[in-house]
């Protein structure tokens, strides 16, 4: 199994040896321990993300930022978290107090899911499933449940018009995204992540996003309307704090708010990390995931995390420079624009495979 | 091609452009502009107090000069919200302030009663950390002690 | 689907939006994002200042005129000054009148600073409120420097001004107009105006006729955004700006239809270029030294008699109507002001837009909730 649980599952099993008792409590010990971690992980990372959006925005912005905490106030999100723990939980009267408690939680473990099928580089990732993209791009529509059960539960109007703009949004984002996402699996050929993660290579010339033209497009279609699913501005209509005072998070308080603040950065993150797994070769470094040693495989993992890193603070600096659309000119972006051009750029890959054999734009260097 | 289909590829330009160009600006600020926040109130440099960020004419809390004051009350009479109470009481042959209170809380910090000062009494400082517990504690009682009133260069009197 | 049956919601904007500028509601008939129809409820900050003008004396008014439009301080204060000195006939000194100037264009600047970040800022762009919050700063700084004061500056008198100007003040305006003007506005402009998104959100959105505008009776930059060349510096002048040369920018549909919300942000951008020459040119003039202020009696009591003076402010033409019965204080002081006017149009102007469309509106109108109640 080329995965972290098959690999969890090896050592244990080799550990305690083989008996049909300990068998399933391995094999849910494999899947069990990189979960955490990964969450871990992951709401770590999204922790700092928090605080390099208030550092970038305040450079942007001739300020300075957060700088008590720590040094260079890194440790801002910490005090941040525990300040959000410490405040008053309310749960407004005419709510609907069940499904407004299961929100944030829905919102949030359909983010982490994804990160199910993540590469985070070498041979970490915990399931190398065969329709790894598929599978992410199920998982992520799973959003708006989320959003729509706590925009509808707040019994808010402002949240149920955020809740209602986030559902037609993230639903109309998935196609060009989705189909972005096909242009690679065109040309890789499979749907597992990792397998498309090692048929690309190390140098720039060897992503697919320098494949050819199309891919190029594509990937730009793919962050825009990874933008747009996550809510981030110049997209944000679910939140528009102008508009809808907070959107469909208008009546959380206290870590209900958090966890919904945490799970847009785990977004952008799972995002970015799409993005950069599928198009810019993830942590490849030209080298067998599974059989180099560890130093290498931290080397990849190390390589996967400065490419996610430049993906999210380019998204981070989006943010800060655009204004907001408008609702029907969102909609009108994705279908008009996203969506022809996401889908000829699927089919010119296809057509451009066959008249170049499968080779890409760069094939004498690459190889 | 029509022009419906020139529109869609020049607004696709447009997009992106426009775009670029304010990401170029934001990027400029975001790696080359100095922050110009000052970071109030703890971190303003060395020796450097709240008082010296603001300019000489700034109009913080009222101050008074008591040997200054004669008692023309005049300022009390300009303020247009009444947070000037002064009291001038005659003991024996001597007149005596023996009330100057302002209350900082209503204070509009307009500068009214110190243009009409004839004598410079009360001027203004450069204080303006107002921040207080009580409301009370920023009605600032000027005079401990009654005080004999200054006698006026000037022959003409108020009182 | 020709009949798809919805339901009409009545949604409550504000008072506390973040998009009302103020305390200020709006009762929304929606129809999902749809609008219907915006209703404005005025009145949360009433704070009765016509009112207070009829018990205090003439000069002790002045610190109130600050608080009509908090953000155009100077200007208030001298709407309010010229209306007394017409009345009772009072000359000011020359130095004066050049202070003035200065401080009110300078106040205009800063206040159509706030005014264009703030519209900005409702449509998603925070850096450029930022930005120009930035430039505002230099702008409190120098009045804080002339005056004393950041906000309410309180800074014009009946008869003159309080303070003489302070050292190095020409310099350092002179280099806050050029930073401005070369700089500032073409670098804010690359970054906001003529973004797509922004023009997008702008152009064809909240669109008045110019015969609408003067049916309203819209004023200021409002007006002239739907390209009605009325100016009360130009058309009416007071104080010295009959001297002065500049010119009156109007709307012509930059991007869309004459009378849009991005004619309204233009004409203000515009405004910003020509308050800068307006600074120049009376910063050149201004005598280097004199008096600044004739002494009024202790006890000033203006003939009797009545007069309406306008001004113009950022937010439009302000007209004081004064009644004096020669007392002490004002029989009764009228204010109009520009945000209350335009505060009528909203409901026609939003019939049919969306929601997002309302904040745009609203942001182009440059509303100060205070100057709507007073």
């Amino acid at each position: 199994m080329h995965s972290l649980a098959g690999i969890i599952y090896d050592f244990l099993v080799a550990r305690f040896g083989r008996s049909d008792l300990l068998d399933p409590l391995f094999g849910l010990a494999g899947y069990l321990i990189p979960c955490f971690v990964v969450l871990g992980v992951v709401s770590t990372i999204s922790g700092l993300l928090t605080y390099f959006e208030r550092k970038v925005s305040a450079d942007i912005q001739n300020r300075i930022g957060p700088n008590r905490v720590g040094p260079y106030g890194i440790f801002q999100f910490v005090v941040d978290g525990i300040k959000l723990f410490l405040k008053e939980d309310i749960i407004p009267d005419a709510a609907d107090k069940f499904l407004f408690r299961l929100a944030p939680y829905i919102v949030f473990s359909s983010t982490i899911l994804a990160a199910i099928v993540i590469p985070f580089g070498g041979p970490f990732i915990i399931a190398d499933l065969n329709i790894g993209l598929i599978f992410i791009i199920v998982v992520s529509s799973l959003v708006v449940v989320g959003f729509l059960m706590s925009g509808w539960a707040s019994n808010n109007k402002w949240a149920l018009l955020g809740g209602i703009r986030s559902a037609a949004q993230i639903i109309s984002y998935e196609i060009p995204a989705a189909f972005s996402l096909l242009t690679v699996v065109l040309i890789a050929g499979t749907f597992s992540m990792q397998e498309i993660v090692m048929k690309q290579g190390p140098w720039p010339w060897n992503w697919f996003l320098f494949h050819n033209p199309f891919t190029f497009i594509a990937f730009f279609i793919f962050v825009i309307s990874g933008l747009a699913e996550i809510n981030r501005l110049p997209f944000d209509f679910p939140e528009a704090e102008s508009e809808l005072v907070s959107g469909y998070n208008t009546e959380y308080s206290g870590m209900r708010f958090g966890v919904f603040f945490l799970a847009e950065f785990a977004n952008i993150f799972v995002s970015a990390s799409i993005a950069a797994a599928v198009f810019l070769g993830g942590g490849n470094i030209g080298l067998d995931p599974y059989k180099s040693g560890i130093v290498y495989q931290l080397l990849m993992v190390l390589v996967f995390f400065a490419k996610v890193l430049t993906l999210c603070l380019v998204t981070i600096w989006v943010r800060w420079s655009l204004p907001r659309l408008r609702i029907d000119q969102m909609m009108s972006m994705c279908w008009k624009y996203f969506i022809p051009i996401s889908f000829s750029c699927l089919g010119l890959t296809a057509v451009w495979l066959l008249i170049f054999n499968g080779n890409g734009i760069f094939w004498r260097i690459s190889g | 091609m029509t022009n419906e289909g020139v529109r869609y590829f020049k607004n696709i330009r447009e997009a992106i452009l426009t775009t670029a160009k304010g990401m170029k600006i934001t990027l400029k600020y975001w790696v080359k502009e100095p922050a110009i926040t000052i970071e109030y109130p703890d971190r303003l440099g060395k020796g450097r107090t709240a008082e010296d960020l603001v300019s000489e004419r700034y109009r913080g809390f009222l101050k008074l000069d008591p040997s200054k004051c004669i008692g023309c009350l005049q300022c009390m009479r300009a303020c247009p919200i009444d947070c000037i109470l002064i009291k001038v009481e005659k003991i024996g042959e001597e007149r005596y302030l023996t009330r100057f209170d302002v209350d900082q809380s209503k204070c509009m910090y307009c500068g009214l009663c110190v243009e009409v000062c004839p004598t410079g009494a009360i001027t203004f400082s450069k204080r303006f950390e107002g921040a207080c517990y009580d409301i009370g504690e920023l009605c600032i009682k000027h005079l401990q002690e009654p005080v004999s009133v200054a006698r006026p260069k000037a022959k003409k009197k108020e009182e | 689907m020709a009949h798809f049956l919805t339901e009409e919601m009545i949604l409550n904007m504000g008072p506390h939006h973040p998009s009302t500028h103020g305390v200020l509601r709006f009762i929304l008939q929606t129809d999902g994002e749809m609008m219907r129809r915006a209703v404005p409820d005025i009145g949360f900050l009433h704070r009765g200042i016509e009112k207070i003008a009829e018990l205090v004396p003439y000069q002790s008014f002045m610190p109130f005129t600050d608080r009509i439009d908090y953000l155009a301080s100077a200007c208030c204060n001298l709407g309010y000054a010229v209306t007394v000195e017409r009345l009772a006939g009072i000359e000011i000194p020359e130095k004066a009148d050049y202070l003035r100037i200065i401080a009110a264009e300078l106040t205009r600047i800063g206040s159509h600073l706030i005014g264009l970040g703030a519209l900005l800022l409702d449509l998603g762009a925070v850096t450029p409120f930022v930005h120009a919050l930035r430039e505002r700063e230099t702008f409190n700084d120098l009045m804080e420097a002339l005056c004393g004061a950041r906000l309410t500056h309180n800074y014009v008198r009946i008869g003159g001004v309080s303070h003489d100007e302070p050292p190095s003040f020409r310099e350092k305006t002179r280099k806050f107009i050029d930073h401005i003007e070369n700089e500032f506005i073409d670098e804010f402009n690359e970054l906001a105006s003529f973004n797509t998104i922004f023009i997008n959100r702008m152009v064809n959105v909240g669109v008045i006729s110019p015969e609408q505008a003067i049916e309203h009776c819209l004023v200021g930059p409002n007006l002239r955004g739907s390209g009605v060349k009325y100016d009360v510096r130009k058309n009416d002048p007071y104080s010295i700006y009959d001297r002065l040369d500049f010119d009156v920018p109007v709307g012509h549909g930059k991007f869309g239809t004459l009378g849009d919300c991005y004619d309204r942000y233009w004409v203000r951008v515009e405004e910003v270029r020509e308050s800068c020459r307006i600074i120049r040119q009376a910063l050149d003039q201004m005598p280097e030294s004199g008096a600044i202020r004739t002494k009024l009696t202790r006890a000033f009591k203006p003939p009797k008699g009545e007069i309406y003076v306008r001004t113009e402010c950022p937010r439009g033409e302000m007209g004081f109507y004064l009644i004096s019965d020669g007392g002490a204080s004002p029989y009764r002081l009228k204010i109009r002001t520009g945000s209350f006017t335009s505060m009528a149009i909203i409901s026609e102007v939003s019939q049919g837009v969306m929601v997002a469309d309302l904040v745009a509106i609203i942001g182009s109108f440059d509303i100060v909730a205070p100057e709507v109640d007073r």
